[in-house]
This record gives structure tokens, sequence and C-alpha cells, in this order.
């Protein structure tokens, strides 16, 4: 023990004592909304303001939950929706994208170069350019009022194309000849050889998916009309906007932040070691 | 039914205009362990992928048994191949990685299991069957390697270098079994190395490629005895077969072999084949083994020898041999003698040349003027 500490150079030790300082400092947003969510409304309005919880209550999630229900559109609705189309989304990412990224790395077919090209361009735009069109496409489609709404403007994602394009390259053509050889079809060889393989790539591309549609708040405001198709992060929104001036609804808000919060953290948790190993491997950062 | 027939075979990459195989025309018949040797770059790998169906054939006919496959599909050609860094799968267990290509095939669940199981003891890894390939060691995943190869059973194995990823006492072992293997199995092989040693221990014909042109197929002594040209005569053998730049002359109806510092009249054997190749003068190569030649005495008294003086430069002892290094003025030859013999680095010695066991290659064109009989295809 003794000697381990030894080792340790001074510069290693500062270095350690500033990355858990900040560690520290990034944490504090997290013990907020949790210790928030629990707070009677009248700790939300100490001042000095206080992190902690002192009395903890779960009388905010009550409301949210029962007290809304007498609204048009009940809270577990909106979340039931969330839900819903997370998971869609996320299965169809993963899908679209591994197929994509493997054809891509692997497959000899004509118009790859240009396919690579408008891939790369459009790693490039930033969302909100790209509303307009995709408020026309989706109007164009008809499918202004429905949970596909949600769905089609991730389902061609850029970035986890080019992410899993980056990962599957890795795989030694090998061992894909080898499988061929085998006896196994394209089909095979995806399923059996790519996507295990690929497996840390796809943990990544679910995270990222589920942020990005979990807390997206586009569709619902632009294409989708009908309010019992909307999401929590909408919900969430109108609440924060409508509770400016309103003291009563600040417990809500607090509730609602940390529900809202809360599977981004389980996920990342969950797939934290995967994600690690996809960023060092694709060389993506 | 196991042999294979490549007829005039070219490969043209894309974007390239030279091509990466040029011509390779072969039979290799039912049982032959064929190996293809060569530098690197001269197109052994492309040769052997065009025979799996990993690379499209450019031009020519490839035939397995007597079925046309050039537009067949691998995995329908009745084929297997070992890949130079193992390629098992490393998400499967051993006995996964074997089973694969049965499964696939769907074999019946106990034939796979009684396949398996047959291939892991031939290959001694039974025990290993439950591990992923991350917990193995170089040869047991070569071992592995084969297994997956063998399981199968197909008309044909190819494999491309695959003893170069192990150290030198491992490759020896594992080129061992390899042949054992070979003997067992009767399955017509085509096996891809840059080392001519491999080549010389292991087939039953080689194949010598360069630029991805065929040099010379001949089965290994043949191919050491009399290669068809200096890149061939060079390629094969360690070390190396001396060089002796210099020109045949011809005075009274005799040959000489003539240097600024020698002149050797050579054996009448030579006559018929140097007779319809040279005018009166022709620069040339001479070739020699370094078993060829001597150091002693006794030489020149049992063959026709040249014999020159030079320097001893350097001594290299190989244990049952020592080669010296003798440099005799315009170059430097290598010179085999038996281990223990009294000599120093810095000795003048008096070497002899077997006459009658050079080589003569055409110095432009690198051809050989004394092994014309021999096939160069
Ligand atoms: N996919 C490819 N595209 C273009 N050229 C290639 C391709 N693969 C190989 N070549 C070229 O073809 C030639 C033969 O390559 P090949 O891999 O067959 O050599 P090799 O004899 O196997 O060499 P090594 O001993 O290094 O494996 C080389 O000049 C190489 O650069
Ligand atoms: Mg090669």
């Amino acid at each position: 023990m003794r000697r381990r500490m030894r080792r340790l150079s001074l510069s290693s030790v500062l270095l350690i004592a500033g990355l858990t300082g900040l560690a520290l400092f990034m944490l504090i947003p997290i013990v907020y909304i949790f210790n928030h969510a629990f707070k009677p409304l009248d700790e939300m309005f100490l001042f000095p303001p206080r992190i902690l919880v002192q009395e903890p209550t779960i009388v905010n999630f009550e409301k949210l939950f029962f007290a809304t229900s007498g609204d048009v559109v009940p809270f577990t609705r909106y979340l039931f929706n969330s839900i819903i189309i997370a998971v869609i989304t996320i299965f169809c990412v993963i899908t679209v994208s591994s197929m994509a990224g493997y054809a891509i790395a692997k497959l000899r077919f004509g118009l790859k170069g240009l396919i690579m090209g408008l891939i790369y361009i459009s790693l490039m735009f930033a969302a909100e350019t790209v509303s307009i069109p995709r408020y026309l496409i989706i109007s164009g489609l008809g499918i202004n009022d429905t949970y596909f709404a949600h769905i089609l403007p991730f389902l061609a994602s850029p970035v986890a194309v080019f992410l899993m394009m980056a990962f599957i390259g890795q795989i030694p053509n090998d061992l894909i000849e080898a499988a061929k050889l085998d006896g196994a079809s394209e089909v095979a060889i995806f399923n059996r050889i790519v996507m295990p393989l690929a497996a840390p790539a796809v943990a990544t591309i679910a995270i990222l998916t589920f942020q990005g549609v979990w807390g997206d708040v586009e569709a619902s405001t632009l294409y989708v009309q009908d309010e019992a198709l909307k999401n929590i992060a909408y919900y969430v929104q109108t609440l924060v906007s409508g509770a400016q001036n309103n003291v009563a609804g600040q417990g809500l808000m607090a509730a609602a932040s940390l529900l809202m919060f809360l599977p981004n953290l389980i996920i990342f948790l969950v797939f934290q070691k995967r994600v690690m190993q996809t960023m060092l491997h694709s060389g993506v950062k | 039914m196991g042999s294979l027939s490549c007829r005039h075979i070219f490969k043209y990459y894309k974007g390239e205009h030279r091509p990466a195989v040029k011509d390779f025309n072969l039979e290799v018949s039912e049982g032959e362990f064929l190996v293809l040797v060569g530098p690197s770059g001269c197109g052994k790998s492309t040769m052997l992928r065009m025979i799996a169906g990993l690379e499209p054939i450019s031009e020519g006919d490839l035939y397995i048994g007597d079925r046309y496959v050039n537009f067949v599909s691998p995995k329908n050609r009745d084929i297997s191949m070992v890949f130079q860094n193992y390629a098992l799968y490393p998400n499967l267990s051993v006995y996964e990685n074997i089973a694969l290509g049965l499964k696939l095939r769907k074999v019946a669940k106990h034939e796979v299991e009684l396949k398996v199981n047959r291939t892991a003891k031939i290959l001694e890894i039974s025990h290993l069957l439950d591990r992923l390939p991350s917990q193995l060691s170089g040869g047991q995943k070569q071992r592995v390697a084969l297994g997956r190869a063998i399981v199968r059973e197909p008309q044909v194995f190819l494999m491309d270098e695959p003893l170069s990823n192990l150290d030198a006492k491992l490759r020896a072992q594992t080129r061992a079994e390899i042949m054992k293997l070979h003997s067992q199995l009767k399955t017509t092989t085509v096996y891809v190395t840059h080392d001519q040693t491999e080549a010389m221990t292991m087939g039953t014909r080689i194949v010598v490629m360069k630029d991805g042109e065929v040099q010379q197929v001949a089965p290994p002594q043949i191919m050491y005895d009399q290669p068809c040209n200096l890149f061939v005569a060079s390629f094969i053998g360690s070390p190396q077969m001396n060089l002796i730049p210099g020109s045949v002359n011809r005075r009274e109806g005799k040959y000489y072999f003539e240097t600024k510092r020698v002149l050797w009249e050579l054996p009448q054997r030579y006559g018929d084949s140097l007779k319809a190749a040279t005018s009166n003068l022709r620069q040339v190569v001479l070739g020699i083994r370094p078993e060829h030649i001597g150091a002693d005495r006794e030489m020149p008294k049992k063959y026709p020898c040249g014999m020159t003086a030079g320097t001893i430069e350097m001594i290299e002892l190989m244990g049952s041999d020592t080669f010296l290094f003798v440099n005799i003025g315009e170059s430097t030859v290598i010179v085999r003698t038996e281990a223990g013999s009294p000599f120093a680095a810095g000795d003048q010695i008096e070497i002899a040349f077997r006459l009658d066991r050079i080589h003569l290659f055409d110095a432009e064109q690198g051809g050989s003027l004394t092994s014309q009989g021999v096939t160069s295809l």
C-alpha cells in the first residue's frame, strides 16, 4: 500500500485531485435535481437556497401523477407516449444504422462514395436547419398526427450510421470472409458475427438516440397537433413556461424534471463501459 | 474429385493496369500439397483468394473437381481456408467456431457434435472446446483454425501463411503436424508462404511466383537442383546460391567460364546446351550452391573442379555446419564445410568449385542455360 502511494508522482497527485474536484462540481446539478424533486414547497423558496432536502416528501410526484389527471391529457399519457416512441425509435435506429454501417464498411457496391459523402455532409447540419424540410416530408406523407412523426426524423441518423460504419470497419475482413467460406449468407454474417462484435457501438447508439428522442420537443411542437400524442419533454417544457410566475407549479416542475432526467442517468450507467469502448475504437470523441 | 485446375487465370485489380496475377496455368491433382511461394506482393494471396471465390477472376477458367466454378460463390465451392491471423470468431467458443460451418449447412445436431469432437481429438484441442479464442495461445488458435477447416471435409484446403504468426519452434512443430494431417486426410491443399524453407519441406510440388508470374513449377528437389532462372535459383535454398558474373567463351570446341580472376574449363556435358544457346562469347552468371564449394584438398581429386584463392571474411557457425564467407576478389561466396573445420576469419584459403554442379544463367534474361530440359511450367 505504502509503496503504491510513493510511486505516484506529484503531478499525478495534482491531476487526480483536480479531476476529483471537477467531478464533484459536475455532480452538483444531479444532486440538486434529486433533492429538489423531494422538497416541500416552502423549502424550495428558502433563502439562502439549500441543495440538500431537509424533510423529503413525495407530494410533488403525487400532484404530478394525480392532480393533473383532471386536465385534458393526463401526465401518464405523455410518459406512455415517450416510452413507446423511445423504444420504437431506438429499435429502428439500431436496425437501420447497423445495416447501413455494415453495407458501407464491408460490402462492395456502386455509388458507395456518393452515399458516404452524403452522410458526411449531413453530419454537418444543425438540427434546426432541417425542421422545415422535415415538416414538409412529414405532412407530405400524411403522418402528422401519429407516432411516426416523432420517429421518422430520428430514423436516418448520420451520427449513428457513422459510428456503426467506423466500428464495423474495425472488424477484420478475414472474419467475414471466413464466415462466407463457412457457408454464411450476408444475413447470417450480419446476425452472427457482425452484430455481436458491434454490441458496444449498438449500446452507444441506443444511448445517443434515447437522449435525443426523450428530450425532443420539435416533433410535439411542430408536427403533432393532437395533444394526446405529444411526449413528456413537451409537457415538461409547457409546465416550465407556464410555471414561471406560478409558485404552486414549482413542485410539479421539479418532480417532472427528475422523471425526465432519470432514464438518461440509468441508461448511461448501464451502458457506460461499452460507450467508452466505442469512442476509443471509432476514433470519434 | 479433389483436383484443381487453373487455366490461364489473370487478375487485374481495379485501377491497376499491371496484373496482380498473370497467366496462372496449373493443374493440381487430387491429394497434392501444392505450395505457392514468392516474395511479398507477388500475387500469392490474390491467387488463393481467387480459388476461394473471395476475389473475382478477371480472366481465365477455374475448375474444382470437374466443376467450372468461376461464378460459384465461396460457400458453394466446397473448399475451406485457413487465414494468417486465424480469423476465429471472437464471440464464439472454440466448439462454436468449429461447428459454425456445419450448423450453417444444416448438418444434424448429433452429427455436428460427433464431427467437432472427432476433429478436436485429432488436433488435441478437446480440452479447449469451451474457451473463447481470446483465452487461447497463438499455437492453440492455429489448431482451432485448422479444425474449422478440416471439420467440413472439403475437396480442397487453402492456407494463406498459416504459420507466420508463430514463433520459430512452434512453427516447425505445426509444420510437421500439418504434414501429418495431410498424410492422414489426403485432401488437396494449396498452401501459400513466402518462406522457402516451408515450401521445400512441405510441398509435393512448389510454384515459385514473382510479380504475378509463375517462374517455375516443380517438386522441391528438382526446384533445388535445376532452377529454371536466376530468380528461382536465388530464392530457393538457404543460404542462397552463390552467383558469380562472368562470361562463357568457346575455344577449339571447348567451353570456358571466365572472369577477371578465373578461367575454368567447363565439363563436356554442358557443351550441347551451351552450343544451342551461345554464340562465341556470352555474358553469364554462374550459380553454385554452398555445399558444392569445398575447402578441403580431397575434393578436386573426386570431382572436376575449378580452383581459386580467397580470404575468409566471416565464419557462421550453425552447429551442424559451418559457413565460410570467402572473398574471391570480385565477389564473396558462401562455402559450406563440416562443423569444427579449422578455419579462422582472415585466413587465406584455396577453394574448389565443383564444375559438374554449377548452373549457368543468361546474364540479361536470367534464364538457365544449363537446366534447359526442365519444364518451366
Ligand atoms: N484489393 C487490392 N486492390 C488493389 N491492389 C491489390 C489489392 N490486393 C492486393 N493488391 C496488389 O496485388 C499485388 C499482389 O498482392 P498479394 O496480396 O496477392 O501479394 P502476396 O504475394 O500475398 O504478398 P504477401 O506475401 O505480402 O502476402 C500487390 O502488388 C498488391 O499491392
Ligand atoms: Mg499474402
